[in-house]
């Protein structure tokens, strides 16, 4: 009992835990039907996406990289899906080539950021435009649908009482143990930590980065298919916001830009805890000129609050965190 | 090395078939549902006359024709309210697809009695409206396009607002002139619905001849550096097409390129007016108001609805993006503003009679007080949305 | 460190035309870009490599390039230091700048001093949190976007008030003689952040903290003080650029700097600066400036279907970055 306590205690994604305890507290008092299996399903059909995307972001930060395409991928695999199906293909054949599409664009990441070594922030950016031009240019306006029988499934139960969001998390998920199942997966956390170590101890890192970004890229697409079912057409603009929240969800869950902590429990919290402070905000009747405050506010005491529950777990260390040695890019 | 690629993406593939399996559980049950027969929003039943509770979800946020929409939308709401006629306004501003469903998907937790909605994508919210219809909340799209099935649009009369300014322009060149356009978003649906607007009306005149149109975002740093562009590609510009916000960019763009402003169209804020009234008089522009005011105007066709009336059939016209949706009712441009009043003119010629031509001097005069990104508005009073509909039965 | 300073220090006066060639040599990949995408315009629509159109992407590249000061320096002093708060600051310096000068020249020096306070203070949230609390640059100033975007929101209502001041319209647009403004402005930027990295004591500093905090410790410099001026200064630039950005465009708008957080890195990376820390010139970002500014008037000139123009704009980009802004092999 003891060392599980310990060992709650110390796993990463224990302070966004606390975190969305905390939220669910508060929005049990000023949500109706907060607990109700009603509003559960709701809130998974509606985050569930951000919850995927989240977990595609968490593979390239523990690898020290970041993608910023996650969401030029999803409106390129949302728009891609819902032409092809108008056209007449069979709808599994069109997810089958929309996921494709987001696979491609994860191995572009990974070939230009892995093999061309340029730097991930950047690849990212213009990988962003090469999925979002492309979107536009697939479907120039918003338009087009899926089988209704497919919206009507992704927001019903499946086994009865299971939400069917779920079992895209469930799916993503278990992207995560096949990375675990396989050295790929301890060699990811070393590239993290240390990349140049790594390599000299011979483990094939450009490999694990294209393997991140690839497995994001992938991960994307089935978020975009789960939004697909909740929005029912396509839109070449879907995709746009969910970027920049994955990657602050992913932070609130603890994962470290700095590569080498975390994991993906850590980033289902943080996009959970995003989505309980969103379901506050529209809650409560904040005017409507204050919202866009509130709501960065909130997510910055989010971020603010996560880090420094990390930090205080640490504070026995000898030198402050921030201080790494930098190897390679001296002249 | 290659054999674990090879695993490593047929373990994808795998994945992929699995969930193009798990998808596919479909075809059962049978064709679309809720048929074309009766629209829910237009033969809503009323349940209660006073004390609604309407929840208003504003997609996009982020222009000040955006902060004076939702700023029109409360102080027809604190009318309402002091009546007793609504009970609570609540407004959510969110931006992008996934924010605005979660928004939608709040309210219809919380038991609103309507939604009124401006959607910030003509296609994707229509699950999350259909859900909402079938808790029997009553949906009203406000100002941008979209085509869902028992809902009322009370629209933004995109299409007016753009052929007007393009014959007027047309009119000024006499039918004869090289022009440039300067658009809003790629994708967008009211730049679509202006678009096709222009298009069709410079068809008519064979010797306008369009330079280069480029998108501008309805940014006026963009609509400045495309202008500039224009500029030194082209040695003789005769007109500008240009859409609101942008016109100031672009007088800022021939001013430093130091050649002669041309006709081109304006902006509907007092700030242009004014400028154009005080530092360019000489200036030939013109602007009609994209009207602010239609999110307060679909407010109070909701509580019209909601208290049980229905629409008279000639209030209604065809939805501008599936003609065979009779639910429109479309805002008309308010105002069309020409240095003079010329009601007369060409370009008023088979428009409603309601739009008011109205000159500088007026237009001026009603913004007296007000802030220079304040755009020229009109609300609808509450007798003019009485007309719209039927005389109560009972 | 700069690769200048490792020339002052190592070669004992090599002969001058050599040196002109080692100090321009980071240079020469924004150089060429910016003349093949000049040809590549004026052979798309000629005309658009006349000078009128140069001193037009000048003209706008200077207000990108105010950005790159703030991006620039945070990415110098190391620590994976980034800042996307940058575009949010400008909008909201844009949109104050308007309302607290009421678009009166008289009430310019008043307006400079409260947006340089609201600068100070936000550099200093994003400094602190992110050297006293261990924040992520990047996360943390992601999170100051909202709060900064939401702050100017609900000041202004979404209605600013006022306009630009015809100082500043002047400064945006007008010419001195032949010469543009903001030509000036920005030759004059270059010179006094070169100046200011390489001959005073901070910009020293900068470099060694940037790339090697541990030495820069034991040596006995403040790292901290360092890199909060840094925040510091970065969101004055950005407060201060919005008020150039309100003169450009003669009217304030919501978010409109919105775009400049992510150009601006690109710019930087572009020029040559490493996102790693510890090197880079001022001049390379303006540069890099040119290039994204000249790139998007190249797109924008030619006429294409939508998408297409977002596709060209990211392919071209991965090129430019593939071809001259690549990291060092892991392999030494």
């Amino acid at each position: 009992m003891n060392t599980f306590k310990r060992k709650l205690l110390n796993w990463s994604s224990f302070p966004s835990l606390v975190l969305i305890i905390a939220l669910s507290v508060i929005n049990s008092f000023l949500i109706p039907h907060f607990f109700s299996m009603s509003y559960i399903s709701s809130f998974l059909t509606s985050y569930t996406p951000l919850i995927i995307v989240a977990m595609a972001q968490t593979f390239v930060l523990l690898g020290r990289g970041i993608d910023l395409s996650v969401g030029g991928i999803i409106s390129l695999v949302n728009v891609i899906v819902v032409t092809l199906f108008g056209q007449g293909w069979s709808f599994p054949s069109a997810i089958a080539v929309g996921i494709l599409a987001g696979i491609i664009i994860g191995v572009l990441n990974g070939i230009v950021i892995g093999f061309l070594r340029v730097t991930p922030l950047l690849a990212t950016l213009a990988t962003t435009s090469v999925a979002a031009g492309a979107a536009l240019w697939i479907m120039p306006f918003p338009g087009g649908s899926v089988p209704i029988e497919y919206v009507m499934w992704y927001q019903s139960n499946v086994i009865g009482f299971l939400p069917t969001p779920l079992l895209f998390i469930i799916i993503s998920i278990l992207i995560w143990f096949i990375w675990k199942a396989t050295p790929a997966g301890l060699q990811l956390y070393s590239m993290g930590r240390d990349i140049q170590k790594t390599y000299v101890s011979g483990v094939p890192v450009v490999w694990i980065q294209f393997y991140t970004y690839v497995s994001s890229g992938f991960i994307s697409a089935i978020a975009a298919i789960a939004l697909t079912g909740n929005t029912g057409a396509g839109d070449p603009l879907v995709g746009n916001t969910y970027t920049l929240f994955a990657v602050a969800a992913a932070v609130i869950g603890s994962v470290s830009l700095m590569g080498g902590s975390g994991d993906i429990f850590g980033a289902i919290f943080g996009a959970v805890f995003l989505g309980l402070a969103f379901s506050l905000i529209y809650a409560i009747q904040i005017p409507s000129t204050y919202q866009d405050l509130t709501s960065g506010v909130i997510v910055l005491l989010g971020i603010i609050g996560a880090s420094l529950m990390k930090k205080r777990k640490r504070t026995f260390s000898f030198k402050p965190s921030h201080i790494k040695p930098i190897g390679g890019n001296q002249p | 090395m290659k054999r674990k690629i090879t695993v490593f993406l047929s373990l994808l593939v795998i994945l992929t078939l699995l969930l193009s399996a798990c998808s596919s559980n479909k075809s059962t049950t049978g064709s679309q549902s809720n048929g074309q027969s009766g629209n829910f929003a237009l033969e809503y039943k009323s349940k209660k006359k006073d004390g609604f509770i309407i929840g208003f979800s504003n997609g996009y946020f982020g222009n000040t024709w955006r902060s004076q929409y939702v700023d029109g939308v409360k102080r027809v709401t604190a009318e309402l309210k002091k009546e007793g006629i609504v009970k609570e306004v609540n407004v959510q501003n969110t931006n992008g697809v996934p924010a605005q469903i979660a928004a939608v998907e709040s309210f219809i937790n919380s038991g609103v009695d309507a939604i009124v909605i401006n959607p910030v994508s003509s296609s994707s919210l229509a699950p999350v409206v259909a859900k909402a219809i079938s808790k029997g909340i009553l949906v009203v799209v406000s100002e941008s396009g979209a085509d869902y099935p028992n809902t009322v649009v009370v629209g933004g009369d995109n299409a007016g607002f753009w052929r007007i300014q393009t014959k007027w322009l047309a009119e000024q060149l006499k039918g004869k002139g090289d022009i440039v356009e300067i658009n809003g978003i790629a994708g967008n649906v009211s730049d679509e619905l202006r678009t096709r607007e222009s298009k069709d009306i410079l068809k008519k005149y064979p010797d306008i001849k369009v330079l280069g149109s480029a998108p501008g975002g309805w940014d006026p740093t963009k609509g400045q550096q495309a202008m500039s562009n224009f500029l030194s590609t082209h040695s003789k510009i005769d007109g500008v097409l240009v859409q609101d916000q942008m016109a100031g960019g672009v007088i800022q763009a021939f001013e430093a390129a130091k050649r002669p402003l041309p006709v081109m169209t304006g902006d509907f804020t007092y700030g242009f007016l004014r400028m154009w009234k005080d530092k360019y008089p000489d200036l030939n522009t013109m602007t009609i108001p994209y009207n602010t005011g239609i999110g307060a105007n679909s407010i109070r066709v909701a509580v019209k609805l909601l208290q049980g009336n229905k629409l008279k059939p000639e209030s209604l016209s065809p939805n501008p993006l599936k003609k065979e949706l009779k639910n429109t009712i479309i805002s008309t441009v308010p105002y069309v503003i020409t240095k003079e009043a010329q009601p007369d003119a060409p370009w008023m010629e088979g428009e409603d009679s309601k739009i008011k031509a109205i000159g500088l001097d007026e237009a001026v005069k009603m913004g007296e007080g007000k802030g220079e990104s304040i755009a020229v508005e009109s609300i609808w009073t509450e007798e003019e949305v009485d007309q719209m509909f039927n005389k109560p039965a009972n | 460190m700069s690769m200048e300073m490792n020339i002052e220090k190592s070669a004992p006066k090599p002969s001058s035309t050599k040196m002109i060639r080692n100090k321009l040599k980071p240079y020469i990949p924004s150089l060429s870009i910016i003349v093949l995408l000049l040809i590549l315009g004026q052979i798309l629509s000629p005309g658009f490599a006349s000078l009128g159109n140069i001193g037009t992407i000048v003209s706008i590249s200077t207000v990108l390039a105010i950005a790159a000061i703030a991006q620039t320096l945070i990415i110098i002093s190391g620590n994976e230091g980034i800042d996307l708060s940058i575009g949010a600051v400008m909008s909201m310096g844009a949109l104050l700048g308007a309302v607290l000068s009421k678009g009166m020249n008289t009430e310019i020096w008043y307006t400079v001093l409260i947006l340089i306070g609201i600068g100070i203070i936000i550099g200093l949230i994003n400094g602190i949190a992110i050297q006293f609390i261990n924040i992520p640059p990047l996360v943390m100033t992601l999170g100051m976007t909202s709060v900064v975007n939401g702050f100017a929101l609900a000041y202004t209502k979404g209605l600013p008030s006022g306009g630009a001041p015809e100082i500043l319209v002047k400064l945006g647009i007008g010419h001195l003689g032949p010469i543009r403004w903001m030509l000036i402005l920005g030759i004059v930027l270059i010179i006094a952040l070169e100046l200011v990295l390489r001959k005073t004591r901070y910009g020293k500093t900068l470099y060694l903290v940037g790339s090697n905090r541990m030495a820069a410790i034991i040596s006995g410099i403040s790292v901290n003080k360092t890199v909060l001026l840094t925040y510091v200064i970065a969101s004055v630039a950005g407060t201060l650029g919005g008020l150039v950005l309100l003169g450009y465009v003669g009217s304030a708008q919501l978010e409109m700097g919105k775009d400049y957080a992510l150009l601006s890195i690109a710019a930087v990376v572009i020029g040559g600066t490493s996102l790693t820390g510890g090197q880079g010139t001022y001049l390379g970002s303006a540069l890099g400036s040119v290039v994204l500014v000249l790139l998007t008037s190249v797109l924008v000139a030619v006429g294409m279907p939508p998408g297409v123009r977002v596709l060209l704009q990211g392919l071209i980009l991965l090129l430019i970055l593939l071809i001259y802004s690549r990291e060092p092999k892991l392999r030494q």
